[in-house]
């Protein structure tokens, strides 16, 4: 398409233009080395380390991850789903315990140490609804109609790190190449118009200038993000959500935290096929991203935080699936989390209750990725309008 | 699939699905205690004050060029200059019923859209931007929403199901609710997309029951605990699919698998019974509650986001009083003070589909030709799944969450290619611009034509422009100053015109309406 090569030779020139930046200057070798100088530049404290938070959308079935396989109560309660030996790698530390061999780099991150399992994890009084948990999650507080000024990790970002590429996320951004408007035109006549109309007016209703807000992001960002973005070459072939988060991560732009998110966890019937396809997939795009930061050096820097708005039911359903549940798993990965299992370990009592209870709230675990990982004070996050949690989690999530 | 055998040694009675429900009621009932809030101005015409975007009371006949084009913006996705104009000769009331008519859709439309099977993004294009019933695609799109279903869950041959499940959305979408939400609960896509289906009473499968209370019927938390939701997924327990070969999946009542135990629903409002299926649509319709989530609903669609209390009781009355006929509620609404007050004006931020409709609606873009019909509806589709809004392939059982909701980064950039997709023009089926809405070719030489370009383009979508917009939009024209488009080249400059259209549709209000 000829508009195309037309937009990308405008790209260069206007990124050029606008950050006053040789191309040179932005080759340094080591994205990090860039991570660090911005952040310190900006906050006095931090570790400058890279956090990668991974939603898993629907409810996430621990008990598929980690099975206890040898309960009878578990085996008893799940007919068809229940794993049996031959499903697993059986813990090297805890032979009650197996991960699901549908997820080989967690098993192989595990036997390295590079996997910490935070076991039922949730929050008081549970909400079964997807979106009120999901909210709980990403607010990190409970629904205060509206008071609360953004999800955790943007409060986050404004209090320690305030920058544009402080946060990012991967749905965000979308494709990197394609961040900008796309201009047809010779000579960026359509972008430059796009630029100066987006700072220049002023919307008529906040939801105006809303939209304002985002042309003037894509404009200010667009050209650093598609510049940085370019080059870019992944080990592998997968192009999900953790490509994404691996070229955003390769970009060097002082971003602190990726946020990502995979769906299609409502396993209400037919779990055990649903879970051939989205098991693999995930853990596949996951692989392919620890490989993609190993190659670039980065991996020794990196810590991913799976989590899910809630568990699943230990009793399957007869679709056969489960329905939702309340507690679940947090799973740390990262050469520098102390791995192993931490919180409560499954226990008969857990199982024969309708669903997982919880001993650790989610908010002790994000805190602790916020203290011992990024370095930053947490209170001013979670403990906000006077609101409280139980910050203990009994073990310490990272070396 | 375990469930066809299972059905064989069972008693299996077909499913009667209740039809032709609606027309029994054709008055706008409930119109009786209309006027509530501040009653200002019944003959105010065009000038609305704040207090009167709570009003219900019926807003004047005549309407100015502007509240046209609002009217049909939100009701039927945008329209041309020449349709706006014929809305103000017809005035308000005789607008909004020739928009609730149906009208037959050209055999051209029926059979292009047949084409493409049970490809529904693009099936559902072609009436998105042919059919002569925008309102009734425009309520279509604004039930699948609520009632979210993908097309994902079904491959193969069930992959008719989803044009079964699109069909049935597009007939009761201005029909009566109660038999929507029959249909809704035996529609196929919906019994496997959220396990419907497969809910014996041995082991039934809580999602539906959450879901229809929760996003269906009254809403998040409103009214039922999880004991109502264990209690209500009995009632819906039996219900399956039959499959035959050859045949699409059908719906049956298999009587050995619906729990006939007595149930505690809503104990506190409800008698224990044995409720079953159409016994849980019933008693969840009882409940004022009910009404009062779909007149919400139906008030922030087409009005603002912040109805009163009074404002939601009023037109719930409208709604239980018409026995649950939505056309009546959408005809007040519609003809409402509310509907053209300040609170409404610029409030409400389209989706990617909307968006890009109301455009190509606006600027008189048609699919006649191959390539129309095509790749370039292909792309199109493409460009707003990227854009977010893939229909038929909501992210999740809510469904799309709206508003600000839109606006990510990526997805505003991807409506930008959506809309540079162009097709036909108008009548006389242009390709490249909608020249039979511009200034003549014959004067793109002379020098003013420039700031005519803009003025006109600005006009089909009723933008004020101030004079340094203006100018910016000029230098697109002019390429920042590199060539004069009054000097270009003829074959260079359509070009520049369409990339200016492009630009004043992302204008932020054509994005929100």
């Amino acid at each position: 398409m000829k508009g195309c090569v037309e937009w990308h030779k405008m790209n260069r020139r206007s990124f050029i233009a606008k950050t006053g930046m040789g191309v040179g200057a932005m080759a340094l070798a080591d994205p990090f080395l860039q991570t660090v100088a911005n952040t310190y530049g900006q906050s006095a404290a931090g570790s400058g380390d890279l956090l990668v938070l991974c939603q898993l959308n629907g409810g996430f079935d621990v008990l598929s991850f980690l099975s206890p396989f040898k309960n009878s109560v578990y085996q008893g309660k799940r007919p068809v789903l229940a794993l049996s030996q031959d499903d697993l790698t059986v813990l090297p530390d805890n032979s009650d315990f197996g991960i699901n061999n549908l997820f080989p780099i967690f098993n192989e991150l595990y036997a390295a140490g590079e996997l910490a399992i935070v076991q039922q994890v949730g929050y008081p009084e549970a909400n079964g609804s997807h979106f009120e948990s999901q909210e709980v999650f990403e607010f990190g507080v409970r629904n205060l109609n509206g008071t609360v000024p953004g999800k955790w990790y943007e409060r986050l970002r404004k209090t320690y790190f305030d920058e544009p590429f402080g946060v990012l996320d991967t749905r965000t951004i979308g494709d990197p190449s394609r961040y900008g408007y796309p201009d047809r035109t010779y000579h960026g006549a359509v972008q430059d118009a796009f630029a100066r109309l987006s700072l220049e007016k002023q919307g008529t209703n906040e939801k105006r200038q809303a939209i304002l807000d985002t042309y003037n992001r894509i404009n200010v960002r667009g050209a650093e993000i598609r510049e940085r973005t370019a080059e870019f070459e992944s080990t592998g072939e997968e192009r999900g959500e953790f490509y994404r988060a691996a070229q955003l991560a390769a970009a060097g732009l002082g971003t602190q935290i990726i946020k990502l998110s995979y769906g299609g966890f409502d396993t209400h019937g037919s779990q055990d096929q649903a879970n051939l396809d989205l098991f693999p997939k995930i853990n596949n795009h996951f692989a392919q991203f620890v490989a993609d930061l190993k190659a670039m050096g980065m991996w020794d820097r990196t810590c991913v935080c799976f989590y899910s708005e809630f568990g699943r039911r230990n009793e399957e359903n007869g679709s056969p699936g489960t329905d939702h549940g309340h507690g679940g798993h947090m799973i740390l990965a990262g050469p520098r989390v102390n791995g192993g299992l931490h919180g409560q370990a499954v226990s008969t009592a857990d199982l024969n209750e309708k669903s997982l209870p919880y001993y650790v709230d989610f908010r002790a675990v994000f805190a602790s990725c916020i203290q011992d990982w990024l370095g930053f004070d947490p209170k001013p996050v979670f403990e906000l309008n006077g609101e409280t949690y139980d910050t203990n989690i009994g073990s310490s999530l990272f070396v | 699939m375990s469930y066809t055998t299972r059905l064989l040694c069972y008693v299996a009675i077909t499913l009667m699905t209740v039809t032709g429900c609606n027309g029994t009621d054709p008055t706008g009932g409930g119109d009786g205690n209309g006027g509530n809030g501040n009653g200002g101005g019944l003959f105010g015409g065009g000038s609305s004050g704040s207090g009167e975007g709570q009003s219900l009371a019926k807003h004047g006949d005549q309407l100015t060029s502007d509240e046209a084009y609002h009217l049909l913006r939100r009701a039927a996705f945008g329209g041309t200059p020449e349709q706006v104009e014929q809305v103000v000769q017809m005035g308000l009331t005789a607008a909004v019923e020739d928009l609730l008519e149906q009208k037959p859709v050209p055999s051209e439309w029926e059979e292009l859209a047949e084409l493409h099977e049970d490809n529904i993004p693009r099936r559902w294009m072609v009436y998105l931007l042919e059919s002569p019933n925008p309102l009734h695609e425009r309520m279509a799109l604004f039930w699948h929403d609520r009632f979210a279903t993908s097309r994902r869950v079904v491959s193969g041959r069930d992959r008719n199901l989803a044009v079964i499940h699109w069909n049935m959305l597009r007939d009761q979408a201005l029909g009566n609710y109660r038999t929507f939400l029959q249909e809704l609960t035996i529609d196929p896509l919906m019994l496997i997309w959220l396990d419907g289906a497969n809910s014996p009473k041995d082991n039934p499968n809580e999602n539906y029951a959450r879901e229809f209370w929760e996003l269906f019927t009254l809403g998040r938390d409103i009214l039922y605990t999880e004991d109502d939701i264990k209690e209500s997924t009995k009632a819906f327990t039996g219900i399956t699919l039959l499959r035959e070969s050859e045949k699409d999946a059908r719906p049956i009542y298999d009587l050995l698998n619906h729990d006939t135990s007595v149930k505690r629903i809503l104990p506190s409002r409800v008698e224990p019974g044995d409720y079953d299926y159409l016994g849980m649509i019933d008693l969840t319709l009882d409940q004022p509650e009910a009404a009062r989530y779909v007149a919400r609903n139906l008030f922030v669609a087409f009005v603002h986001d912040n109805p009163s209390d009074a404002v939601v009781n009023d037109l719930a009355q409208t709604f239980t009083d018409s026995n649950f006929e939505i056309e009546p509620v959408v005809r007040r609404i519609l003809t409402s003070q509310a509907m053209f007050s300040t609170d409404a004006i610029g409030s409400h931020i389209t989706s990617p589909v909307e968006h890009v409709v109301g455009v190509f609606r606006t600027i008189d873009m048609h699919m006649h030709s191959e390539d129309s019909q095509g790749y370039i509806l292909n792309a199109l589709c493409n460009e707003l799944a990227r854009a977010g809004q893939d229909l038929l392939n909501p992210p999740g059982v809510e469904g799309w969450t709206e508003g600000e909701a839109w606006l990510e980064d990526q997805w505003l950039i991807n409506r930008f290619w959506a809309l540079s997709r162009t097709m036909e023009f108008g009548p006389d089926r242009t390709s490249d611009l909608p020249y039979h809405m511009l200034p003549p070719v014959e004067r793109w030489a002379e020098r003013e034509i420039r700031g005519e370009i803009v003025d006109t383009i600005a006009s089909w979508f009723h933008l004020v422009l101030t004079e340094e917009e203006k100018d910016i939009y000029i230098e697109v024209l002019d390429q920042n100053g590199w060539r004069a488009f009054h000097l270009l080249e003829p074959d260079q400059q359509p070009r520049h015109v369409g990339e200016l259209i492009r630009l004043i549709a992302v204008h932020e209000n054509v994005i929100t309406n």
